[in-house]
């Protein structure tokens, strides 16, 4: 395969890749959003948007559909607010204790056992 | 599990259960009116016993073994039309008892899914189905029949299979009745009790703890309060007055058909809540998160991060 065709073809499995694992990393995402307080869903688009590497960005639709699953598993709970703007009232989210308590189990089992192990960082830091 | 986690998982069973009672109990406060319907149930059954009562007595003197030394009674002293009279009996009792369940149960689905249940409307629900509900009153009451009987003649190891087969009867059916009432075609009883088996297979365990859960802390509810009656009979006696003990006890009996009765509606909210989430699989309105807790399996919650 010529230089150009395989940087391609690298390119659409990065991006694929990508694509699959931004859909698997909402829920973290959206979740994270919300451990240093209460947000709007315009303020979790942003800091997902801003804090994420790759820009993740999510559609609103899947992220009101994630936000009340989430509400019905008891992970966040809202309450209406006024808008800023004047406009309808606006529903801001925040972590409820069994929400935190749930964060904090996934993160530490599967980021801070994973990511943070000293042998694993070396061998991440050797793929770059 | 070690030790530990065995009395903290059942320390968590205790307390949904309990959480489960409370969820029934806010549901019950929105349709308070509802609590009639186990209460004409159970006025509808004393009507019927003491019939069957007076029926059975006339005809004992009629055939003359009423008030006979050393007559015991067994369900063939009759003969065959005791126990046609016994079936037909234990048939009236099961079916005014799933009749009204059945009523309560569909009231229960109308307020899981927002509505505004009324005792006209859970009565005529249960109307709507009374065919298939006298079908399997007709099948269970049989089949309780026959196991008693074997009951009845068995040696010990017999009684206790004739037992077990009882029990495995009983919870087979466990959500017989809500399929019933929910159902769109009228169900005959094999139907209705396969797919009870079906959706038993999903929440096996799980939501016959949670059923049996309310069954004990109704039952320590009750115990507690016959003691505090008795207790304060006893009191009151000692002050040597009659007529207040006389006054406490009918009252106490009053209260304690109530309790039976409030109990009785609130375990059947809850097998209706139970079932409503296993075949759902969303948490009926007025248990919101409690019942998803409860019951939660792992590929339901899988769907919450998908």
């Amino acid at each position: 395969m010529s230089g150009l065709a395989e940087n391609n073809y690298q390119k659409v499995l990065v991006e694929a890749w990508e694509e699959v694992h931004k859909k698997s990393q909402l829920t973290l995402w959206i979740l994270l959003s919300l451990v240093d307080g209460p947000k709007s869903m315009a303020q979790i688009k942003d800091f997902i948007i801003n804090q994420s590497a790759t820009k993740f960005l999510a559609d609103n639709q899947s992220m009101y559909r994630a936000l009340r699953r989430y509400d019905a598993a008891d992970l966040v709970k809202w309450r209406a607010a006024p808008s800023p703007n004047g406009g309808p009232e606006q529903k801001i989210f925040q972590l409820t204790a069994t929400g935190k308590s749930v964060l904090g189990q996934f993160v530490e089992r599967n980021i801070i056992s994973i990511y943070y192990n000293n042998s694993i960082r070396k061998l991440i830091e050797r793929t770059v | 599990m070690n030790q530990s986690e065995t009395n903290l998982d059942n320390d968590n069973k205790f307390r949904r259960s309990w959480s489960l009672t409370k969820s029934a109990y806010q549901v019950l406060k929105l349709d308070r009116e509802l609590l009639s319907l186990p209460l004409i149930g159970i006025l509808m059954t004393v009507s019927i016993m003491l019939l069957a009562s007076a029926v059975a007595i006339f005809a004992a003197f009629q055939i003359g073994h009423f008030g006979q030394p050393g007559t015991t009674y067994q369900s063939d002293q009759f003969g065959p039309f005791g126990l046609v009279g016994g079936l037909i009996l234990i048939t009236l009792v099961t079916f005014v008892t799933n009749f009204i369940n059945g009523a309560l149960m569909h009231a229960a689905i109308q307020r899981f899914e927002g509505h505004d249940p009324t005792i006209k409307s859970a009565l005529a629900a249960a109307r709507a189905k009374i065919k298939p509900l006298f079908l399997f009153s007709l099948v269970v009451s049989i089949i309780g029949l026959l196991i008693q009987l074997i009951i009845e003649k068995l040696p010990l190891g017999g009684k206790i299979v004739a037992w077990l087969g009882d029990l495995a009867f009983q919870v087979a059916t466990f959500f017989a009745l809500p399929f019933i009432m929910t159902s769109e075609e009228d169900l005959g009883p094999i139907q209705a009790t396969r797919k009870s088996i079906d959706l038993l297979k999903k929440v096996w365990g799980e939501s016959l703890i949670i059923v049996a859960g309310i069954g004990i802390i109704s039952t320590l509810i009750m115990i507690t309060y016959i003691a505090l009656i008795v207790g304060l009979m006893i009191f009151i006696s000692s002050l040597g007055t009659a007529l207040p003990v006389l006054i406490v006890g009918i009252g106490g009996f009053i209260g304690m058909f109530g309790l039976a009765v409030f109990f009785s509606a609130l375990s059947t909210i809850v097998k209706a809540a139970v079932f409503y989430f296993a075949v759902n699989q969303k948490s009926p309105q007025g248990f919101n998160k409690v019942m998803l807790k409860a019951l939660i399996r792992p590929k339901t919650a899988k769907k919450i991060f998908a």
